[in-house]
This record gives C-alpha cells, structure tokens and sequence, in this order.
C-alpha cells in the first residue's frame, strides 16, 4: 500500500529508532511541506535570501533533531509541530546557525526551493497573518498532492484524459455537461462514466484519509484535522 | 496539472476561487466532499443511493461523526451520517439548525438535530413528534419536512431549505417593514397556519425567527417543535408538563401561564410577530423573564402607530385586537384575521376601471343631487316662486358634493359610490390614503363648482343669473363647462398608470378595485385510494425505510406503490422504476411547490430502483366523477399554467399528460412525474381524442396511449380546458355560464391557442382575480339610478292631478276668460272692446278676484299652460295697478258685464265642464307615457350601441348565452323588448284605445296604469334580487356574468 501511515512523532521522538526507513519518511514530509513554510517565513519578514537559507537551515536542523526539546507535539498534529518548530527555530535564529555551521554530516534535503520566491509571488496579498498563510499554504498543498498523486495513477493507466474530465465530480457534481456529453467526449457510455466517478471519488476519499493520517497522531484525528483544513481555507 | 478551466466561484459554497485552486477546484468543497465518508462501501461501485435514507441509524459512515463525541455543536464541513454540515442556520427549542448536504446525491436541505444533552427517551420522542406533525402538512407556506431519521445516536429531522434566511434577520438587517411588506409577509403565515389548523395543529411557538423566506421573498413556517396535536389521531400528544413552553416575547398571558390553548393563542403570536415586523421590537421586552411575564400578562402594548406614525391606524387597531388579553376579544379565526388584514398588503388591489369610476361617481351625484333637488323642489323653490330664469344656477349641490367627498373619502377613504361598486382610495402602493389626500382630491374635483360658488357668493346668485340670461350662449357654456372639465381630468389617465386622473396625480392617490378574495375550496378526502391498492401483486415488504402497503397502478415507465413513512407517520408514493434508470435529476429533486409533489429519497441499484414522493390526498383530474364548479377549476388552471412557467425556467418540465395532473383536497391541482394512483393505463379521459392536438395543426389524431405521449404545454391546456368546461357544463341546471372572459380564454385555449406557458400564465391569473358572481348591489344600483327619472316623472304626473283640477274651477275659468280679454284688448284687437267695458273688467277681476290673481302657486305651478303664462302679467299688472276696489264698484262692475259673464258660466257649462275628466287625466297620462317611451328608448339605443347594455358594460359585466358566449344585438334588444313588454302594452292600449288614456273615467284603464307600473317595479325588484338572471333573462335564456 503506498499510503502507509507513518508516525512521525514516532520517529521523532524515538531517536535511538533512527532507521533509515523511517529518516526517510520524514524527509518526505518535510520535502512535501517546505513551502508552506517558507511562505511563513516570506511573510515574517523575511526577504527572498534570508527565507531561503532559514527554511534550509531549519530543515537540516529539524531532520538532525537538534535544539527543538523544549518544543511538543500539539495534539499530535504534525503540521502544528512543523510551526512551533520553526517559530521556536527562528527565534533562536542565530545559535542555531551556528550549531549548523559547525557541520553534523547530515545531508542536505532536496527542496527545490529555488522557485520558491516565484510561487511566493502569487501568494494572495491581502494582509493574512503568517501563521494563517502557513495554514491555508499547508492544505492547499495536501490537496495539491493528492490530485498530483491520484492523476499519476490515472495517467499510469493512460485515462488522464478521463481524469480532468471527471476532477470536478470531486465536489459531489454530475460532471460539467452532464453524463452523456462527457460520455460521448471521452468515447464512453453514461454509466461507464458514473462507475468511473465512483471509483475516483473513492480514491480521492482513500487517499485524503491517508495523507492526513501521515500528520496526525492517532487515526481517529484525521476528521478533526480535515475539518481544520476546511476551516483554514474557508477563512 | 493542467487548469482547463478555472471558474471564478466556486459552484457550491459561492465562494471566489483564487487562482491557484488545486484542480480549478474550490479546495475546501473538495476536502468536505473527499473526507465525507462513502455510504456504500459495501455495495458494487454502480450502486448510487440518492437520498436521504431514513432510519438506516447507524451507518458504516457515521463513525466519524462528531455527534458521537463531545462537542454538542456541528461545525461547518463536518459529516453527519450522509450529511456534510454547512453553516448554523437557527437554533429551536431542542436543537440547532444546519444547512446540510446529503454528500452522494449533492441535495441540498436543512438538517434539524436533536440538542446533544436531550437525549432521554421522551425529549427524542417529542422531538420526533414535531417531525410527524409538521409533516401532516404540505403548504406553500409551511417548511416541508422531508424526513426523520437517527444518525450516531443523534434524531434528526431533514426539511426544505430556505436560503432566505428569518424574518427576524430581515428586521435585523434592514430595520422595520413597510406596512404593506409586514402585512403580505404575515397573510403567508396566516395561509400556513391555517393549513397547520386544517390539520389539527396548533403551533404555540409562532415568531419571526421561526418564519422562513424562500428565494422568491414568500414566507413559510416553520419550526413546529412546541407544536401540539388538537386531534387525538395520529401523534399522541402527550401529557404537558404543565408551566410555560414558547418565546415569552411572542405568547400570549394564557400560555405564559401554562393554561390550555387554543387557535386564538397563535393567532396573539402572529399578532406579536406582525407587532414586531413593523415597529422592529416585541410587544412586550424585559431583561427578567418574570417582569417580562407580569408585563404580559397586565399591561397594554405600546400601540404600534406610537412606535412608528406612518401606520395605519386601522392596522394598529388589528395588531392591538390580536394582543387582546382575553382571547374571545381576539380574531376569532385565520380567515377573519386575513380578511381584516388583506386591505394593507399589496396584491389586494387592482386599478379601478374607468367605466365602474363613472358609475361610482354617478352613483354619488344620485345620492347627493337627488336630495338636494328635492328639498329645493318643496322647500327653497317656494320662496323663489316667480324668479325662474332661463339661467338658473346651482352652485350649492357642487359645495355639497366637495364636502360630501372631502369628509368620506377623507375619512373612510371610500364614498358610498364607490363603496357600492367595490372600489376605494389608496396610494399607489396599494396603502391607504391619508385625509390631506383626500382633500387635494375633493378640491381638485370640485374645483368648478367651487368657483361658481365664490362667483355666486361674490356677485349674488341673482345678479349672476340675471346677467346669464342675458348672455345665453355662457349658460350654455357653463353646462359643456363641467363636462369639458371631467374630460380634462380623466385625459391622463391610461392603463399603465392605474387609470390616474389629474386629481388621483396630484394628491398621489388611486382608485382602486377589491380583487375578490380567492379561497380554494378544501374538499374533503373523497375517493379513497384504497380500493384501488393492489396487496396481491408481488410487491417488496419495504422500500428502503418505507413500508409498501401495495401497488396503486402500473405503466409502461414502471409501477406506482402506496408506501408509509413509520417514522413520519405518513403515506407517501413509491415510484418502482428499472435500476438502471437514470436517477431523479438534481433539479427535480429540490422542486418545493405546491404544484409538484415533493421528492423525499430514492435508489437506484442493480436489483431496485425506485423514488418516493409526497402522497397528497385527493383525486385525478380525469378519475373526479362529479361536477365541478369555476371557482375550483381557475384555481387549477391558475396552478397547471404557474408550474408550466417554473418547470421550464427551472428545467423541471414532467411529462404533460391529462391523467398526470392531481387535484389536491386543499384545492391545488399538481403536475405529476407519473400517471396519477387510481388511474389505469387504459383510463383514459372521455376527451382522450384531444390529447393528440399538436397546437399548431390543430387537428385531432388518433389518441396515443397515455404514458407515451408528452403533450406540448398548449395542447395539454387545450385539453386541460375542455375537461374544465365539460365539467363546468355537467354542474347541472343550476349552473350558470362562466365569466366572459373564462369562456373566452377556455375557447382560445381549447383550440390549442394557449400561446406561451408565459403568456398562459399571465391570462389565467387575470381571470382568477376576476369576481365569479355578478354582485347583487353592483347590479341595482345602475337599475335603480336609471329608472328613478322615469319614476319620478309618472309620481309627479299624478301628484299634479289634484292642483290641475284645481286650476279650473268656474270661478277660475271665469279669471281666465276674462283676462284673455283684457289681454287680448291690449294687442292688435284693442277696437274689439270698448274702453267702458274694458274698465268693468277690470274693475270686476281686480275685486272679485284678487285671490287667483296673487295666487303664485297657481301661476307657477307645473300644470300652468303657455296660454296662461301668457295672461300671468296681465294678471300681475291688474293686482299690483288696483290694489283696493271697493265692493260697491265691483257690484257695479258685474252688472256692466253681466251678459259676458252668463256667456262664460254657459260655456263652462257645455263644453268645459264635460271635457274636464278627460283632459285633466291626459296630462299625466302623456307624461308617463312621454318617460316610459323615453326610459324605452334609451334602453333600446344602449342595447343597439352595445350588446347587452351599455350600463351592463359599464359596471364591468356582460350579457351572454346558456353557452357562454356574448350574446349579439338581435337577442340584446330582445331583452330590452322583454323587460319593458308590461310597459309596450299599456302604450299600446294607450294609444289605440282613447278611454285608456284616462285615470278616472272608469276602474279598468287606472288599473291598467298601475299595473304596468307595478309589474315593471317588480321586475327591477327581481332582477335586483336574482342579479344572474332576472326576468328578462329567464325570458330570453340569458345571464348576466362578469366580464
């Protein structure tokens, strides 16, 4: 099963289980949640430069686990502890910079942050605070990777088409047309199209559940942290 | 990814979408909608459930629900079993209101859960029993419940949902409504409510967070959780716990003090609400809720016009009749309370036709001039006796007609006139107008007999008409003057602006109609559908949580079954269709009119599909065997072409068909999705023939089998019409012809000549506000108006019998003569007398005399020929030049004459004396025949110009045959020859028969006089009476309707 749920207070907090699996499931959380948090530190303050270098510099010393004791799992959420972590990071801006310099061994992660500041661009301009930026950034982003994911699948099995067709049934909707015109567009009868909008709205629904499951603590979270979601980006 | 199209909302929440939206998609709909749990995890990926599934508890999807753990509040985006949460709409006595979304089916309602810590047995029972009332009613004004069902642990009711939001948020938002608004906004309450009465109801929680607006501003109520049962049928009511249930602000003293209820305790809430819509606050306000009890209970209310000045007073008045204390001193029943609450809403009214104005002001001349102009004929005429000029001018009667209108109007806003036909003063709005309204109006109106007045008062009413009579041609004027001036006034108005004379522009008033109240007649339940329930048939024991009691009709698209609701308590229709049929459309799906059943769920899987609707009682349009009068079937029509226009425009269209139309026991008739229960496929209407009419052929082909054929909207209300006038026709004997315009519209629509559901629409709803009868007042009163002249002239021909006789005793005959002859001495003919004689007779006349001579009532009296006008100053000169002679000059005198005089006794003697009877009796024999020929003639012209009449015409109705048609001039003027046949008679005799010309010579022609007059008397008396038809109408096989 590719969305394996992976504990990562687990990880974190058990460091003596340092295994590579689980380094590397953290890493790609943290490679998966870069921007939102860059976006927070743009919106400190910071200029392109600095937020680069600080989100790199947190990362490396998140992964290494250094200096975040006194920072705790907020009800088990991942994303809240992303947040203190790099509030609390910021704060002790200067040390921590140090300590990094003073080199650990530990790789560097591949953020791509390079068009960062050109995505921060078209962040929206309205006066948000940054924590809301980070928040809206942060479930914007586990949507964008479940629709990334799930019309991989679908173009490994050679129906993207199919897929944008039928995306906008995600909100609960017969397709824009209607059955049969979409039907009749990707060569298809009605109810070939309905079985297909049932199995994308239950992939959609699978892997939602899964990918939120990776940032919280115990499953039963996973509805508080969608409603969450829903109510950061309805803010 | 690839954005093919980014919408600039988002479809479902509305809200603005930024461009980076995952997918073009509103991310949080997207999230809701992905984290709302799959119902049917267990069933093949072709399974869909489309609705809302009562009673399935707790379901595989229910785990997550958050009814399960602690928080007592849904937040938005939470599911609820198949529902996704949306906002807080309200929160009731028991629990909070949601918008909802049932997740699969993307249907959209409003979801009432059971507060969390009411979980005990009895509060889940009473809230389950608001469920079950408030679904024992379907009423355009009452929020429809489509069902009860438990999710995690949690009753919940699922009903309409009105985006429109309370009439408390709309005080809120916008502050008191005008009068008009706060009145139609509580005639919408007062409709559901009394439909919630029908059904044994009482609601005992009435107040404006509890009335709903849809997306069309109509106002439904709802929230039925204080509701109680006043039948002891379905719902057991429970024992109350005694105390004080409601919203204390809005309850009237006796519920405040637990006591029991009854229709007059709502109707002290409505009058609360209406209270509050107008002024923005309660009656009655106090931080402690036992102040706020004694205050109730004791005190009076503010009056709402002293909260806010532009209140009608008269609608105060009923707001403050509603909050009476005791509840006898309230409106005894919805339909009184509308009634007196109609007047101040809005669509009550319609412009006032000119031709029924005229009438109505004819009507107020009658009433004013009339007796004005008899107390001058007995009273003031006296003392003018001898002034008469042919200018003769009345100022007064116009000062009295402005003081007449300007106290009435301004005062009841209505004169008697137009009170008779119906009409009355209002703004343009539709309000009542004020008293300084009125009085521009009066003035504007009256303005030339105002100024003749000041004329006269300035002048001298002598002087004027002294200097008139000099000047003939102005007298003239003055006359064509004041009709003139009425033209001028009335040239503005047009159709367009309510018919606004120059007075009704100035003053900012209108004249307005009444539309008759429209009440749709309940019928009681008749043909129960039970007979027809098939239980043989292999029918399933459920359908999903309904119970199938058994199979009601089958056809080519499927089967229909008579379902129950155990939780609801309600029948409801279940359609049977193949599982693989397409699913009830969205757009359907959230149809809530009256016009349609309501869709309550549905499935569709491999082995089942099927729909269950709203069961309406009541009866197929082509199954109802009896008779059925118009003032039923406009209601239908009114309806059929209503939901014409809302299917098209929403997309809803059913399929048309006569054996597709349902007719309610409240009086709708329904647009079905599905031939009606209780007719089988093969019952096809007597006039199935017609269903085949393609509106533009127009011809009539072979009937398709009912089920099969979807009519287009003009040929499904051609065929609609004829089933309506065939109904109408079978109403047996009694039945009179329809309006006109009725008859005409169903003839136009019969041909298939409905034109557009539109147009369709808007001619039916105009023949609704039509009145069905003719009104017994409207019609005498333009009969008694016309006959009164004619009436007046024969009462006054006999009255002046006595005087005429009077006027030619010897003794006056001798007066005359013998004037004539100093008259005529005077002339060319002076040789004829010589002067001694001349001198006799005057000395004679002058003595003996002197009475005739100065006896002006005599000389001016009607029954004065132009022969003795013409001795008049002669007569005058005699008296005013001899003033005394003495007696012994006058014995003198006599004996000078003596042989002219034994001439003159002689002829009396033979030839007048004899002649005397004869002729006296002629002259009013002449003048009632001179105005029955007259009163004859001008019926008969008015029935030339305009068949039927032009009064009929005039006061908005129409003459027509047993058929319905407008009858033509030949049988017009047969009428006028039928009612005036008592009269053509006595004409007749009287012309061809000398001796009954005359009164008094014998029994038989005085008789004959009065009897004619009688007959005729009694023959307006019965039309009066039997306004439809009358004699004349009887006689000639006509009726009077409506126009």
């Amino acid at each position: 099963m590719r969305f394996e749920t992976t504990q990562w207070s687990v990880v974190l907090a058990a460091g003596a289980e340092d295994t590579a699996v689980s380094r590397r499931a953290l890493e790609t959380l943290c490679e998966t949640y870069w921007y939102p948090l860059y976006a927070y530190v743009r919106r400190r303050g910071h200029d392109a430069e600095a937020a680069r270098d600080l989100t790199q510099g947190f990362f490396a010393a998140f992964l290494a686990r250094r200096g975040f004791d006194a920072v705790h799992p907020d009800r088990g959420r991942f994303r809240a502890f992303l947040l203190a972590s790099m509030k609390h990071y910021l704060s002790h801006e200067a040390a921590r910079r140090h300590a990094l310099k003073r080199g650990s061994g530990i790789p560097p992660l591949s953020l791509g942050i390079d068009d960062a500041e050109g995505r921060y661009r078209h962040e929206p301009a309205e006066p948000v605070t940054p924590e809301h930026l980070f928040e809206r950034r942060w479930a914007l982003t586990v949507i964008d990777r479940i629709l990334d994911d799930l019309r991989g699948r679908w173009a490994a099995e050679d129906r993207a088409d199919e897929f944008d067709a039928l995306k906008a049934c995600l909100l609960g909707d017969a397709p824009p047309g209607g059955y049969e015109a979409v039907a009749a567009r990707l060569g298809s009868t009605p109810g070939a199209v309905k079985v297909a909008v049932h199995r994308l709205r239950r992939r959609f629904h699978t892997a939602l559940r899964a990918r939120i499951a990776e940032t919280v603590l115990d499953p039963a979270e996973v509805d508080d942290e969608v409603r969450y979601l829903i109510d950061v980006l309805g803010r | 990814m690839d954005e093919t199209r980014i919408s600039a909302r988002c479809p479902r929440c509305g809200r603005l979408l930024d461009a980076d939206a995952p997918g073009g998609l509103c991310p949080a709909c997207l999230l809701a909608a992905g984290a709302a749990p799959m119902l049917d995890t267990v069933a093949s990926e072709a399974d869909t459930v489309l609705g809302p599934a009562p009673g399935r508890g707790t379901g595989p999807g229910s785990d997550g629900a958050p009814g399960t753990g602690s928080a007592a509040r849904l937040e938005a985006g939470a599911t609820l079993g198949p529902y996704r949460i949306g906002r807080e709409l309200g929160r009731g006595g028991m629990g909070e209101v949601y918008e909802a979304e049932h997740v699969e089916s993307g249907r959209r309602l409003a979801l009432k859960v059971l507060r969390d810590r009411l979980h005990g047995a009895e509060d889940r029972a009473r809230f389950l029993r608001e469920g079950q009332l408030a679904a024992s009613i379907s009423h355009p004004h009452t929020v429809y419940i489509y069902g009860s069902e438990e999710l995690g642990g949690r009753p919940v009711i699922t009903m309409e949902l009105l985006p429109g939001g309370t009439l408390k948020d709309v005080v809120a938002d916008h502050g008191p409504m005008t009068p008009a608004a706060a009145a139609a906004a509580v005639l919408d309450i007062i409709g559901g409510l009394d439909a919630a009465q029908a059904a044994g109801v009482l609601h005992r929680d009435i107040k404006p967070s509890n009335c709903f607006l849809d997306a069309d501003g109509a106002v439904k109520v709802g929230d039925f959780g204080l509701s109680i049962s006043t039948l002891a049928r379905d719902v057991e009511v429970g024992a109350d716990r005694g105390g004080f249930q409601g919203t204390p602000q809005f309850a009237p003293p006796e519920q405040l003090r637990g006591e029991p209820l009854d229709v007059r305790a709502d109707i002290y809430a409505v009058g609360a609400t209406l209270y509050y819509l107008l002024t923005g606050v309660p009656p009655f306000d106090e931080p402690d809720l036992r102040a706020l009890m004694a205050r109730v209970t004791h005190d009076e209310p503010v009056p709402p016009r002293v909260r806010r000045p532009d209140v009608p007073s008269a609608l105060s008045a009923l707001v403050l009749r509603c909050l009476a204390k005791n509840p006898d001193d309230r409106p005894a029943s919805y339909a009184a309370l509308a009634s007196a609450l109609r007047p101040f809403g809005r669509a009550d009214v319609t412009p006032a036709p000119i031709g029924l104005r005229t009438v109505a002001g004819l009507a107020d001349l009658f009433l004013v001039a009339l007796p004005m102009n008899l107390v001058q004929s007995w009273g003031l005429s006296a003392a003018r006796v001898g002034d008469r000029t042919t200018a003769d001018v009345d100022p007064w009667t116009g000062v009295i007609m402005f003081v007449y209108y300007l106290l009435i109007e301004g005062l009841t806003g209505a004169s008697i006139g137009k009170r008779l036909f119906g009409l009355r003063l209002a703004t343009p709005g539709g309000g009542r107008s004020r008293f300084a309204q009125a009085a521009v109006r009066a003035t504007i109106y009256c303005t030339l007999n105002l100024s003749l007045a000041a004329v006269v008062l300035v002048m001298g009413e002598r002087e004027l008409e002294t200097w008139l009579a000099t000047h003939p041609i102005l007298a003239l004027g003055l006359g064509g003057l004041s009709i003139a001036y009425m033209a001028a006034l009335f040239s503005t108005a047009r159709r367009r602006n309510g018919y606004a004379a120059v007075h009704d522009l100035v003053s900012g008033t209108r004249v307005v109609a009444r539309v008759p109240e429209f009440n749709r007649r309940r019928s009681p339940a008749r043909a129960s559908l039970e007979a027809t329930w098939d239980r043989t048939a292999g029918v399933p024991a459920h359908c999903g949580p309904f119970e199938v009691l058994g199979v009601l009709g089958s056809d080519a698209e499927g089967r229909t079954l008579m379902g129950f609701d155990p939780v609801l308590r309600r029948r409801v229709w279940i359609r049977q269709v193949p599982g693989d049929a397409p699913p009830v459309a969205p757009a359907r799906r959230d149809v809530s009119r009256v016009t349609r059943l309501h869709w309550l769920a549905g499935r569709r899987t491999a082995g089942e599909g099927w729909d269950a609707f709203e069961a309406p009682e009541g009866v197929s349009f082509t199954g109802r065997p009896e008779a059925h009068g118009w003032d039923e079937a406009k209601g239908w029509l009114a309806d059929l072409t209503r939901e014409l226009v809302e299917a098209e425009r929403g997309g809803t269209a059913p399929r048309l068909a006569l054996d597709r139309v349902w007719l309610r026991t409240d009086g709708h008739a329904v647009l079905l999705d599905f031939p009606a229960p209780g007719t089988a496929p093969d019952d096809a209407p007597a006039s199935s023939g017609d269903t085949g009419v393609a509106p533009a052929a127009g011809d009539v082909g072979p009937a398709p089998a009912p089920g099969d054929v979807s009519l287009a909207p003009a040929a499904f209300l051609a065929a609609v019409s004829r089933l309506v006038r065939a109904g109408a026709a079978s109403a047996g004997e009694a039945a009179r012809p329809l309006p006109l315009s009725a008859t005409r519209l169903l003839d136009r629509w019969s041909r298939g000549e409905a034109g557009s559901p539109e147009a369709a629409a808007r001619d039916a709803a105009a023949v609704v506000a039509l009145p069905d009868r003719v009104s017994p007042w409207r019609r005498a009163l333009p009969l008694v108006m016309a006959s009164t002249p004619t009436a007046i002239m024969i009462v006054g021909a006999f009255a002046v019998l006595p005087q005429f006789r009077s006027a030619m005793t010897p003794e006056r005959f001798e007066t005359y003569r013998l004037l004539a002859a100093l008259a005529s001495s005077e002339g060319q003919f002076e040789a004829a007398l010589d002067p001694a004689e001349r001198e006799a007779i005057a000395t004679y006349v002058a003595g003996r005399h002197r009475a005739t001579l100065t006896d002006q009532a005599l000389w001016s009296a009607a029954v004065a020929s132009g022969n003795l006008q013409q001795l008049r100053a002669t007569a005058t000169r005699l008296a005013r030049e001899r003033p005394d002679v003495p007696a012994g000059d006058v014995a003198a005198a006599e004996a000078r004459i003596a042989p002219r005089l034994a001439a003159i006794r002689e002829e009396y003697g033979t030839s007048v004396a004899p002649r005397l009877g004869q002729s006296a009796t002629a002259i009013p024999v002449v003048l009632t025949a001179l105005g029955l020929g007259l009163a004859f003639a001008g019926a008969l012209v008015s029935a030339v110009l305009v068949p039927g009449g032009v009064l009929i015409r005039l006061i908005g109705y129409a003459v027509v045959r047993r058929d319905g048609a407008a009858i033509g001039r030949i049988r017009s003027v047969l009428r006028v020859l039928v009612a005036w046949s008592p009269a053509l008679v006595w004409l007749a005799c009287a012309l061809a028969w000398p001796a009954a010309r005359t009164i008094d010579a014998s029994f038989l022609p005085a008789t004959l006089a009065v009897t004619t007059v009688v007959v005729m008397a009694v023959g307006t008396v019965g039309t009066a009476l039997d306004p439809g038809r009358g004699v004349s109408g009887r006689l000639t096989g006509t009726w009077i309707v409506p126009r």
